[in-house]
């Protein structure tokens, strides 16, 4: 089996051994086309993926997750990095919002759909691909969506440029604090990690553009459409 | 003393940060976040020197009494020891 994909304006040629990728992947499929990277997974890389979730998943789900892997790795090489980040677009420009495990940034975009309705698009609820590019004397960042995107499934086969990148705590009181390099350790922990010295010194140049280009906050929000009022006004109004 | 070899140390903004190529590091994920004082020690640290050595260097480059700047490699070098980065 082989399929066609175009994920962060590249071309993949993936070779999978189960139909599911295929419907996982449909959104994104493209006519045959010369490729820019070939990806194929072995047996012992599906089975490897079992080391890094709960171990009753299906093969084919474990499947696409060693392909992401394979897709992540291969993107590397491009000045594009796996964030752990919901993200949606607003007025054509992306925004990030990111949080350890259970802190509600599912449930604070979904607050934004709600209260802005349909302005609002989920890129990648979980995990885009963010890319670097330099335009003249400016660097910005670029987000894609996948269809690696959390269990909500929200994805669209679109990018958009990042315009603000938030950390997000629970809170009783909303608050917007514009954050720094403060913010050098969250970052670290929300990317794609691979023990290789070139990877690691391309994630550490990467992360180093990031908090000199975007601008970046931390959020404290609570569960009422207010967080989403607070959290639109304080990361457009310099927009 | 010497850092074990294995880092990557590259600036972020104002700091420097040391990021392990392996597992040996217990803080966090391994990262060490150096301020330009603790930079300028890890690089001599990276060839093998020792405290007193170090000591001196840090006179010679920063505005500093000698026995501030011993007591600031001893607890850098502390630091170092508790999250297994140092060998003698």
């Amino acid at each position: 089996m082989s399929i066609y994909c175009r994920f962060a304006d590249r071309v993949f040629e993936i070779n999978n051994k189960y139909p599911y990728l295929e419907s996982f992947c449909s959104d994104y499929i493209i006519d045959k086309t010369e490729p820019n990277y070939v990806i194929e997974v072995t047996n012992e890389e599906i089975m490897a993926e079992c080391e890094n979730e709960a171990s009753n998943f299906s093969l084919p789900y474990l499947e696409i997750l060693a392909v992401h892997r394979k897709i992540t790795e291969a993107l590397a090489s491009e000045d594009c990095i796996l964030m752990h980040a919901a993200t949606i677009e607003y007025n054509g420009k992306a925004y990030a919002f990111s949080a350890k495990s259970g802190t509600g940034k599912t449930t604070h975009i979904m607050l934004w759909e709600k209260v802005f309705g349909a302005e609002v698009k989920v890129i990648n609820g979980d995990k885009p691909f963010v890319r670097r590019r330099v335009v003249g004397d400016r660097t910005e960042f670029i987000v894609y969506g996948t269809p690696w995107c959390g269990k909500e499934g929200k994805n669209i086969n679109t990018s958009a440029t990042l315009a603000g990148f938030c950390l997000l705590e629970r809170s009783e009181e909303n608050f917007a604090l514009k954050w720094g390099e403060e913010a050098v350790p969250n970052l670290l922990g929300l990317i794609h990690q691979k023990k290789d010295p070139e990877y690691i010194g391309f994630m550490l140049s990467f992360v180093d553009s990031f908090v000199r280009n975007v601008s970046i906050y931390r959020l404290g929000v609570n569960m009422k459409d207010d967080a989403a009022i607070m959290a639109h006004d304080a990361l457009t109004k310099n927009n | 003393m010497k850092i074990k070899a294995g880092f990557i140390v590259r600036q972020i903004g104002e700091n420097f940060y040391a990021m392990p190529i392996t597992e040996m590091s217990q803080i966090g994920n391994g990262m060490i976040k150096l301020n330009e004082t603790a930079h300028f020690m890890w690089e001599k640290l990276e060839s093998g020197i020792d405290a007193e050595a170090l000591a001196d260097a840090i006179c010679s480059e920063y505005s500093i009494e000698r026995e501030a700047a011993l007591k600031d490699v001893k607890a850098f070098c502390a630091k170092l020891g508790e999250a297994g980065v140092l060998e003698s």
